[in-house]
């Protein structure tokens, strides 16, 4: 029973184990010290030793992270909402989320950062700013997916399909349908979510856990700096599971 | 919705896209000349004439041309890796399920929270290349992946009664199907590269587009820091562009 719930531990989590192992032995071989490269046990224990700071950070860049990508959701969904009402909206809109879509986002936080100032509000805005147009088009999409039978026999019953005269048949049949899209846009989106909002601590270095990373770095505190970045995916890792299990659990209750 | 290849379509299409862009050029233009933005957000025209300027011209193309050559690097490297872990996978079952976690884990990880263990490794200057391969591995893993997985079951089939080595299933049968799908993940792996350079020469790179715009946010030079991010956009553009081409043109042939 033991050996085999290890060996199956073993062969699903190898590669995490192999990465620790050599992170030591790269430690080790070449003799580093702290300052340049900490070793695992310096950064678990640093992590352990400032638990209650590490924990607050990461619990406001997860709030910040979250926060930015309900909202985006929220506004990418109202607007969906609106597009599907109005489709001269969405042609105007459609060619600008797309467009939006293929820039490296990255590269215009310092802009968000220039515009908006310097401030947790930045952070908000920015990962709203990130989750908006990807939400937004996986809801219109999946609003526009509505199988054919349905709308056939919604039609058959004399109910709109379109307009703002079909709000039942949007609120009865075209909503539920979007709903696996949404959570498939959710799922992708979380960890980029949470890696924006660290960019733009790191950028705007107020607080959370990415001007933690680039504070202690500057202060020579390498396993404080490590601890972070180790927080910080972890919580990455966290995020990507909760949704991609969210996905897999309502997926199929929702499928069109 | 494609209905058909009718003309009339494909110009209504382009016209809504016409229309869109140009509302937010223009939108644009105005916000900027009556500054509702403030000074961070200045008219289209001024950042053009500004990057159009032989001075600032040349600063740009030489950071562009390194960003460049740091995201093209990247992007073969990390192609090559997330395609060689995927095949691994695929000639040797028992790593698999290991490989996918140990991906799946070092995608979640930030990018910005591996900075600080780049710079250590690898040394700043490859830093940025190291970033944009760690973009990019993880897209190429996941389509190639796919693809394998959408072999058909007629082929698996032939394979099992004939007795072929999984090595030359892999060569003949499964590589063949996973092509289109490699050359999505490709096509999306093209803008995760030129990220991925961007922010890891914000990692004390000595040039590039990273570099200019951190230090034209910190120094106020708000036309330089919107051409710098354009032209990390149009790059991202044209990589995205050439692998479309490539998929339209080579795909066919293929028999694809």
């Amino acid at each position: 029973m033991v050996r085999q719930s290890l060996s199956r531990i073993w062969s699903r989590y190898w590669g995490i184990f192999l990465l620790v192992g050599l992170w030591q032995l790269f430690v080790s071989v070449n003799n580093l010290n702290t300052i340049v490269a900490p070793s695992p046990q310096a950064v678990v224990l640093s992590l352990l030793n400032n638990a209650d700071y590490f924990a607050a950070e990461a619990l406001r860049t997860t709030l910040t992270a979250s926060g930015g990508l309900a909202l985006g959701l929220l506004l990418g969904f109202v607007i969906a909402c609106l597009s599907w009402t109005a489709p001269s909206l969405s042609g105007v809109l459609t060619p600008m989320a797309l467009l939006i879509r293929s820039i490296p986002i990255v590269a215009f936080v310092p802009i968000i950062v220039r515009v908006a100032g310097y401030g947790t509000h930045t952070v908000l805005i920015v990962t709203t700013f990130l989750s908006f147009f990807p939400c937004y088009v996986f809801a219109l999409s999946g609003f526009q997916e509505v199988a054919q039978v349905r709308k056939d026999f919604c039609c058959s019953l004399g109910c709109s399909t379109s307009g703002f005269r079909g709000w039942r048949f949007f609120r009865h049949v075209a909503m539920p349908s979007a709903v696996p899209n949404i959570l498939t846009a959710l799922r992708l989106l979380a960890p980029t979510a949470l890696l924006v909002a660290l960019v733009a601590e790191f950028l705007i270095g107020t607080d959370g856990l990415g001007y933690v990373m680039i504070r202690a770095r500057s202060d020579m505190e390498m396993d404080k700096s490590w601890a972070a970045a180790l927080l910080a995916s972890a919580l990455s890792v966290l995020f990507f599971v909760i949704f991609s299990y969210l996905d897999k659990k309502y997926r199929n209750n929702w499928q069109a | 919705m494609y209905v058909g290849t009718c003309p009339v379509n494909f110009i209504s299409e382009a016209l809504k896209w016409v229309v869109g862009l140009g509302m937010l050029f223009v939108l644009w233009e105005v916000a900027g000349q009556q500054s509702w933005l403030g000074k961070a957000l200045p008219p289209l025209s001024s950042i053009v004439s500004y990057a159009m300027e032989p001075r600032s011209y040349e600063l740009l193309m030489r950071s562009a041309s390194i960003t460049a050559s740091n995201a093209l690097y990247g992007f073969l490297i990390g192609s090559i890796v997330g395609w060689a872990i995927a095949c691994s996978g695929q000639i040797w079952p028992p790593m698999k399920k290991g490989l996918d976690t140990l991906s799946t884990f070092v995608n979640a990880i930030p990018l910005i929270a591996l900075g600080p263990l780049l710079i250590v490794t690898v040394g700043e200057q490859s830093t940025p290349m190291a970033t944009a391969a760690l973009a990019v591995f993880f897209t190429v893993f996941v389509a190639v992946l796919g693809g394998f997985e959408r072999v058909p079951s007629v082929h698996d089939d032939v394979i099992r009664t004939y007795g072929v080595t999984r090595w030359r299933a892999l060569c003949f049968i499964e590589f063949p199907n996973a092509l289109p799908s490699l050359i999505d993940g490709l096509k999306l792996g093209a803008s995760s590269a030129v990220l991925g350079a961007i922010l890891g020469e914000w990692f004390g790179a000595p040039a590039g587009l990273g570099v200019l715009i951190v230090s034209a946010m910190q120094n106020f030079q708000i036309n330089l820091l919107w051409s710098a991010a354009f032209l990390g956009t149009a790059m991202s553009g044209i990589g995205f562009f050439v692998l479309a081409l490539l998929q339209q043109k080579l795909l066919p042939r293929l028999g694809w």
